[in-house]
């Protein structure tokens, strides 16, 4: 297969077999100018599943194997979020551009190193923030750039989920810090906030619950945000919804200048927008279709693609993402200290 | 105590709910109004509505509190004074063992409520104050009767949004903003104003009270708020004790065409999760706006399916005062409310989380 450039799809590895994984090839597989040629996981049978299903011969348990392939372009990066920076700064010295899931480091220090590794070997490197590719939030952003609602002066961004660990897990996540799903999910909301509001937060206070007693992951955290242009908002990172099976779905709350953008009804998938004009409620509904939640991937992971074979800056600058990544650590120190922090930019 | 209806008395028009708790009085089957009164200082626009209310009742009207107390056996009052004056004033009809009813917020600061308190309490009167949807709006009563029997587990998380469209409040414009500035008056911002409606429903939800308060907050909207240094949105976090957090956007914004107050409450339990909408038991009807102040638009309305939440909240004070108990909103609540709300202020000011203060 070929692109409109007539040239062959860019030839990708995906490291890390699990969890977003499955998203990201069933977006691949949405994608005409990228081609899934490899994957790598250290547990072998998961690496082998997902070449089965992926429809690839080449699976590795080490991703050095992987790397050592020269016409593999591209790696896809959905490992464990401590593994990212170092499979990420090997994979960009190794010659391969590198998409990297949020969080796409732990530290700021790692951040910097990818960020160096990138520049060093001339290869393109980009955070996946896949919330940016959703319909919904294309139309929140669009109508906020729009105008209809003014300047945007206060968001509340959330995405409440009964816990997706359960007591068989508990192994794996029994190790995990306090703030491991502030961290993990952290990325996706205050990238998000920032890029609603064409801002970066400058100060972050946090509190958090920690649901289950037997998890010592905190279920729940609720960060209050100021950003540099005055905007406030809350971004809440939540598993904690009881009994489980509450349905996963986003909520979005706009206040503006001249009006609100209130995208939080789970039932109609509607935006309603609440402006001057906008009296008749019923007439100033944007809709969404929610039938193809992998199209985010798809979108996100085109754009990268086409970055790369057009030679030009990825669609999320790295340096962007390392000022969220530090806003999101500046949340878990708040959350340790219970101070507000501000942040590094 | 006397025989027959309670007779109250009616002080201050100074803001617009005093129509609401007035009329509630005047059709509650166990009272009389005896008379309305002002302050010797009140505005004119507050007197002509005290008139103009006092001439629709058939009761006289005084131009100064004292004519009236000492006019008439005045048993309980609707309160509607500036908070700056009202510890003076309760402190005044506490010791005339009159009970007191009082407008929202009970006082400008920490200092004022608790004298409200000391007086209320030394003289034995019956106190409540007009943060009523907090306790008495249906779907809110209804969700704390819920969340206390059980039906959720144990509180966790709180999160509610409280934003009333149209501004600013017509006792902040900016001349007055620029008059109370000059004369060094405070006013009170919309965190005061309608905080109570969100955080005395946390207590009740949580069962325990706020510990620490984080706030950010802004003059976002209205040149006039910026004039007098008060926020017209805040984004409050609370962390109450047994463990409970707690987050609450609370405001006045500019949105024109939002059918009416934007009120939600989520309350995240160990089984379980409600979700409150307490408008949503209103019907909406829009109509032309009429030229005036805010307290005779007639731009919409918002019929509840049951009785308001100002009717109950006047009926349960004046039931309160003839069982001998407390009303649901107790002056305590009104000093735990303004110790939240001075913890939230200074941590705007510092960018740190307060402790609320405890006496």
């Amino acid at each position: 297969m070929t692109d409109r450039y007539d040239r062959p799809p860019t030839r990708v590895g995906l490291i890390g077999c699990g969890g977003i994984a499955g998203n990201h090839l069933a977006g691949y597989r949405l994608v005409e100018e990228a081609e899934l040629v490899a994957c790598c996981d250290i547990d072998a049978a998961k690496a082998e599943d997902f070449a089965r299903r992926a429809g690839i011969i080449d699976a590795y348990s080490d991703y050095r194997e992987l790397l050592a392939h020269d016409d593999i372009e591209m790696v896809d990066i959905c490992a464990n979020d401590e593994a990212h920076a170092e499979i990420a700064v090997a994979a960009l010295w190794a010659g391969k551009h590198a998409l990297i899931e949020k969080p796409f480091a732990t530290t700021a220090a790692q951040g910097r190193a990818i960020i160096d590794a990138a520049k060093g070997a001339g290869r393109l490197a980009m955070c996946a923030q896949s919330l940016r590719w959703d319909p919904k939030m294309r139309a929140a952003k669009g109508l906020i750039d729009a105008g209809r609602i003014g300047e945007p002066v206060f968001v509340r961004f959330c995405q409440p989920s009964s816990p997706f660990w359960c007591r068989e897990q508990a192994r794996a996540y029994r190790d995990r810090a306090p703030d491991w799903l502030l961290v993990h999910n952290g990325m996706h909301s205050f990238d998000l906030l920032a890029w609603l509001l064409g801002s970066l937060p400058v100060r972050v206070h946090a509190r958090s619950h920690p649901g289950q007693e037997w998890l010592p992951v905190h279920e729940y955290v609720s960060c209050t945000i100021r950003f540099a242009s005055g905007a406030i908002a809350q971004a809440e990172e939540n598993r904690i919804m009881q009994p489980p099976g509450y349905p996963f779905h986003c909520e979005l709350y706009v206040v503006g200048s001249e009006g609100t953008l209130d995208l939080s009804d789970r039932l109609t998938h509607a935006a309603s927008v609440y402006n001057e004009a906008g009296v008749n409620l019923l007439g100033a509904h944007t809709t969404w279709t929610p039938d193809q939640p992998d199209q985010p991937f798809a979108c996100e992971i085109r754009e990268f693609v086409q970055a790369i074979r057009e030679d030009r800056p990825p669609p999320i600058p790295l340096e962007f993402s390392l000022t969220i990544l530090k806003a999101v650590l500046a949340a878990a120190e708040s959350m340790h200290t219970a101070e507000a922090v501000a942040i590094d930019g | 105590m006397a025989e027959g209806p309670l007779r109250c008395g009616i002080i201050g028009f100074d803001y617009g709910h005093q129509g609401a708790f007035a009329g509630s009085l005047a059709k509650h089957p166990d009272t009389r109004i005896v008379g309305v009164a002002d302050l010797p200082d009140a505005p004119e626009v507050a007197r002509r509505r005290g008139r103009e209310f006092a001439a629709g009742a058939g009761v006289p009207y005084f131009d100064d509190l004292a004519a009236l107390l000492d006019a008439e056996a005045v048993e309980a009052v609707s309160l509607c004074a500036p908070p700056t004056r009202n510890p003076e004033v309760v402190a005044e009809l506490a010791a005339r063992d009159i009970h007191v009813m009082s407008e929202k917020p009970v006082a400008q600061d920490l200092a004022g409520a608790r004298r409200i308190a000391a007086a209320v309490r030394g003289a034995g009167v019956a106190f409540t104050f007009g943060s009523h949807a907090a306790r008495f709006a249906t779907p809110i009563a209804r969700a704390i009767d819920a969340v206390r029997s059980g039906r959720i587990g144990d509180v966790r998380v709180l999160n509610a949004t409280f934003l009333q469209p149209r501004g600013p409040r017509y006792t902040i414009s900016v001349e007055e903003a620029e008059r109370r500035r000059a004369a060094g008056e405070p006013s009170v911002g919309e965190l005061a104003n309608f905080g109570g409606y969100v955080f005395l429903a946390f207590t009740a939800y949580a069962g325990a009270r706020a510990a620490s308060v984080y706030c950010e907050s802004d003059a976002f909207f209205y040149e006039s708020y910026r004039i007098a240094g008060i926020e017209d949105l805040a984004l409050v976090s609370l962390q109450y004790e047994g463990g409970a957090v707690a987050s609450a956007v609370i405001g006045r914004t500019t949105t024109k065409s939002m059918p009416t107050t934007d009120v939600r409450h989520e309350i995240i339990g160990s089984a379980g999760v409600l979700h409150v909408n307490a408008m949503s038991d209103r019907a909406f009807v829009y109509g032309p706006w009429r030229d005036g102040d805010e307290f005779e638009r007639g731009g919409f309305d918002t019929p509840t399916f049951g009785r308001p939440s100002y009717e109950l909240y006047v009926d349960d004070f004046v039931r309160a005062i003839r069982e001998g108990r407390d009303p649901e909103l107790t002056v305590a609540d009104a000093v735990e409310f303004h110790a939240t709300l001075e913890a939230a202020y200074e941590s705007a000011r510092t960018y740190r989380p307060v402790d609320v203060a405890r006496d």
